[in-house]
């Protein structure tokens, strides 16, 4: 940090300098000292002496005093507004005034932060919420609207003549194709199961798709009663469940993956870990500003964790295979 | 001549069904109903023999409908349309007492099939619902070597996973319908379980209830 010649330490300084200057001068005169004769230079001396040695205790003593202030700035400047917890500003500092200054700032950055989570909460809410209603949306109104036509084909196929029969087979396999697809978009945005069975058999559809769809072994293991956890912390252990599910895809070579869902005492820890080729997690972290796909998602997942508050544990290694850890304390 | 009851909140798939039933020679449209109650109602009025319901009604879901039809008008057979594949679903359709689930993207090829299936009293289940569950019962046979259960017990899982209620399980075996509580809070307790959707999957991995 630059230091500004106006800083509080040599205006405080400069202040006390002249005072003392001004005093002398005053006394002198009073006393009646004649600056200007040759025998009484050394007085003149001593005054000068006097003052310089006023500067530097002054100087030295306002420096020891400010330096926890500094201290605290430097702390201050070091925060990294992306961590979860702000870091504990020392404490019991000798000054009043900077103990103070230290814990107000440390309160705000506890409001601050709650007020993120909070919001961040909301947010993540409204989405889901949005989420469900489109999914819902999808199931009620389009899909029922392709069984009609479904329906319609099949009767209108019993008095087709058989040269017309291939074309409304036709038809059929695109309705279905078209619903297939309705389907799976609504899982993806919130699957109903979710809702309807709860969180473990909501994961374990999730895990035997992933399994039959990319041909990777799937194990599933849970332990307590996952499904009583908050609706918030359920939703965020799917949806990182998820991530690190499309993340297995994307570093090929995984063969299996093993799923850990366990509660306790109303605290949550899921894990994911698979034998793929693995990253180097430094990599990832530098291109995370580059969005979702230079940090794999992990930027967001960590984020889901944090907003419940929870944290996101990442270890990896170059073929090492990967496992992500979320634990979520009660 | 098979009477069928078709129940859908949605106009459009009741008139696709009613179309697709009618030309059927051996069936006839005998009621229709918009939610669930409306369904049980003229199931109770119109004693149909094959009752067609979506699985997500207003007032009352396919499934709650299902229960009462099967405690109420137990000659009539429940067939769910459902849109959703994953094994709970049926599952849970079976538990509630329904005959048959269809898959709606697979309703032009199973329904009608399916009608004739539970309208002759059998169990249907659209394609791969039909295959998970049997991979089930298959691998149950060939590793289920000590069984906790009584044959009481599996006798009342059975029931049970027929969705009989207590008191028809308690008729049944002759016995009171206390001690069918207590052999169905038994039989939670040794197998671990919570509800009647797993002790259906039990069941079906047991041989005890053919999918």
């Amino acid at each position: 940090m630059t230091r500004r010649d106006d800083s509080l330490i040599g205006q405080i300084v400069a202040a006390n300098v002249v005072l003392f200057a001004l005093t002398l001068l005053a006394a002198s005169v009073a006393a009646g000292l004649d600056l200007g004769a040759s025998n009484e230079r050394w007085e003149f001396m001593i005054i000068a002496l006097a003052i310089v040695l006023t500067l530097c205790t002054n100087l030295w003593m306002l420096q020891r005093r400010f330096r926890p202030l500094e201290r605290l700035i430097d702390e201050i400047e070091s925060i990294d507004p992306s961590e979860p917890s702000p870091l504990e500003l020392r404490r019991a500092n000798p000054v009043e005034e900077i103990d103070r200054l230290a814990s107000s700032f440390h309160g705000l950055l506890q409001r601050i932060e709650e007020e993120r989570r909070r919001s961040g909460q909301l947010a993540m809410r409204a989405q889901e919420e949005e989420r469900r209603r489109l999914a819902r949306d999808l199931h009620d109104e389009v899909n029922q609207a392709l069984t009609a036509i479904l329906l319609r084909l099949e009767a209108l196929a019993h008095e087709t003549p058989p040269e017309r029969a291939p074309e409304v087979a036709e038809l059929k396999r695109l309705v279905n194709q078209a619903m297939d697809e309705l389907l799976n978009l609504a899982r993806q945005l919130r699957p109903s199961a979710l809702d309807d069975h709860g969180l473990v058999p909501a994961v374990e559809t999730q895990l035997k798709r992933f399994g039959a769809r990319t041909g990777i072994e799937v194990r599933l293991d849970t332990r307590g009663e996952p499904d009583t956890l908050p609706e918030v912390v359920q939703t965020a252990i799917y949806r990182i469940a998820q991530e690190a599910l499309t993340n297995v895809t994307r570093h090929a070579g995984a063969t299996v993956v093993e799923l850990d869902l366990e509660e306790q005492d109303g605290a949550a820890e899921l894990r994911v870990r698979d034998d793929g080729d693995g990253f180097d997690p430094s990599v990832i972290a530098r291109s995370a500003s580059e969005g979702p796909v230079g940090g794999l998602g992990l930027v967001g997942m960590a984020e889901r964790a944090r907003l419940v508050g929870g944290e996101l544990d990442v270890r990896s290694a170059p073929g090492g295979g990967t496992t992500i850890t979320l634990r979520v304390p009660s | 001549m098979i009477r069928v009851l078709i129940a859908d909140d949605h106009g459009i798939v009741r008139s696709g069904l009613r179309m697709l039933i009618d030309r059927q020679l051996d069936m006839e449209v005998v009621a229709e109903a918009d939610d669930g109650v409306a369904a049980l109602e003229s199931t109770q009025s119109h004693r149909p023999d094959v009752a067609v319901l979506d699985v997500s009604m207003p007032r009352m879901t396919g499934l709650q409908a299902a229960r009462e039809i099967r405690a109420h008008v137990p000659e009539t057979r429940v067939l769910l349309l459902s849109m959703h594949d994953d094994e709970r679903y049926f599952l849970e359709g079976l538990a509630s007492g329904a005959s048959g689930y269809v898959l709606k993207r697979a309703a032009d090829t199973d329904l009608i099939g399916a009608v004739r299936t539970v309208a002759r009293g059998r169990t249907f289940l659209s394609g791969e619902a039909q295959r998970d569950l049997m991979d089930e019962w298959v691998e149950g046979r060939r590793s289920e070597p000590d069984d906790p259960l009584t044959p009481r017990e599996l006798e009342v899982v059975k029931l049970i996973a027929e969705a009989y209620t207590n008191r028809q399980i308690a008729e049944t075996l002759k016995v009171s319908e206390k001690t069918v509580e207590s052999h169905r809070a038994n039989v939670l307790s040794k197998l671990e379980m919570r509800d009647r959707v797993e002790l259906v999957r039990y069941a079906i991995r047991r041989g005890l209830v053919e999918p």
